[in-house]
């Protein structure tokens, strides 16, 4: 569980980095580092990058087809979208409902 | 990854769908066809699936493997469809229900996928199929009419979204071909709907590869969000 928690945090800070580069904004980025709104630079089409970046690493490196514009990330109060913590737990939750099916 | 281009075609177990399959094929593209039912096609460079494309992990399924197995799609052509006849006051729910989900959601999810590999890319065609059922706003065909209506107006949305990665978004309306599509319509509605067209005739599948021969030139890079109506306006 905390490898594979490991594994996403690292592709989803990969995914982010490779964008922020195209934004030419270089930044640290930690769990609380927003990825959409608040001081974040990635606009709503920075973010679709990001996020089909994502999909592609989560099915190339353990094997998850998904797609993250799922209706409930849609409607949570806590937007998966917000920082990398949030997206993290978001996809982690999905996984483990995918092992268990 | 791929010489060869590589196009993603939607129903293609017969009519329009199973011509473009072959027709693609021998003019040197790699085509992954989908259907729902199984499809005898056998080409070196036709791959099937088969999957429905209104279920959300059938499709991302097919599209994710098409890309890692061929490492591109530059094309997607949304042809699967389906059509009933039903006064709009006598259109049972269930109608509503397959038209849409097919018509509408099955197309938008395929657009959704693809659109994702095609902006890593950064090029990519998608063509969706309407009809001239739309602009003949067609008595009789309200439910089908609506979907293939919403599709030319998503295609538009979809064309500006996507425009900055270099791909373009097109519609096609054909004319109405003696498919199984129309095989349940009377002749004499048919005849009816060939009068009120401008060119008065069936269409052919030839009519419909010229047009898409034209979406998918590499001078057609500016042709985006455009809706061409076969058999005229």
């Amino acid at each position: 569980m905390k490898d594979i928690k490991k594994q996403i945090e690292k592709m989803v800070i990969d995914s982010f980095s490779v964008i922020l580069e195209e934004f030419d904004s270089i930044m640290p980025i930690s769990k609380r580092t927003r990825i959409y709104g608040g001081d974040s630079p990635l606009d709503s089409t920075a973010v679709v990058s990001m996020v089909v970046d994502l999909e592609m690493k989560l099915a190339d490196e353990i094997g998850f087809l998904i797609s993250l514009s799922d209706d409930r990330a849609m409607s949570q109060k806590r937007s998966p979208f917000r920082d990398v913590e949030s997206m993290v737990d978001y996809i982690l939750v999905l996984y483990q409902e995918h092992k268990n099916e | 990854m791929s010489e060869k281009p590589v196009m993603g075609i939607t129903g293609t177990s017969r009519g329009i769908g199973r011509f473009l399959a072959e027709y693609y094929t021998q003019r040197d593209w790699i085509v992954m066809g989908c259907s729902r039912s199984d499809n005898d096609f056998v080409h070196e460079s036709y791959h099937h699936e088969n999957i429905n494309i209104t279920q959300e992990d059938e499709v991302i399924r097919w599209i994710r493997n098409g890309y890692k197995k061929f490492g591109r799609i530059d094309t997607m052509i949304n042809n699967a469809g389906t059509a009933r006849m039903n006064h709009s006051l006598l259109t049972p729910c269930k109608t509503i229900d397959l038209v849409m989900d097919l018509n509408v959601k099955g197309t938008m999810l395929v657009c959704r996928e693809v659109g994702k590999i095609m902006i890593r890319q950064h090029f990519g065609r998608i063509i969706n199929f309407s009809s001239i059922a739309v602009t003949l706003a067609l008595e009789g065909e309200s439910v089908y009419v609506a979907s293939k209506a919403a599709i030319e107006n998503y295609s538009r949305v979809l064309a500006r979204e996507l425009a900055q990665w270099n791909i373009t978004v097109n519609v096609i309306a054909p004319l109405p071909i003696k498919t199984d599509l129309i095989k349940e319509v009377p002749e004499e509605k048919l005849q009816g709907l060939l009068e009120r067209m401008v060119i008065k005739r069936y269409g052919t599948f030839e009519d419909i590869s010229n047009v898409l021969n034209f979406f998918l030139s590499p001078n057609s890079s500016a042709i985006t969000g455009q809706i061409i109506t076969l058999g005229g306006w």
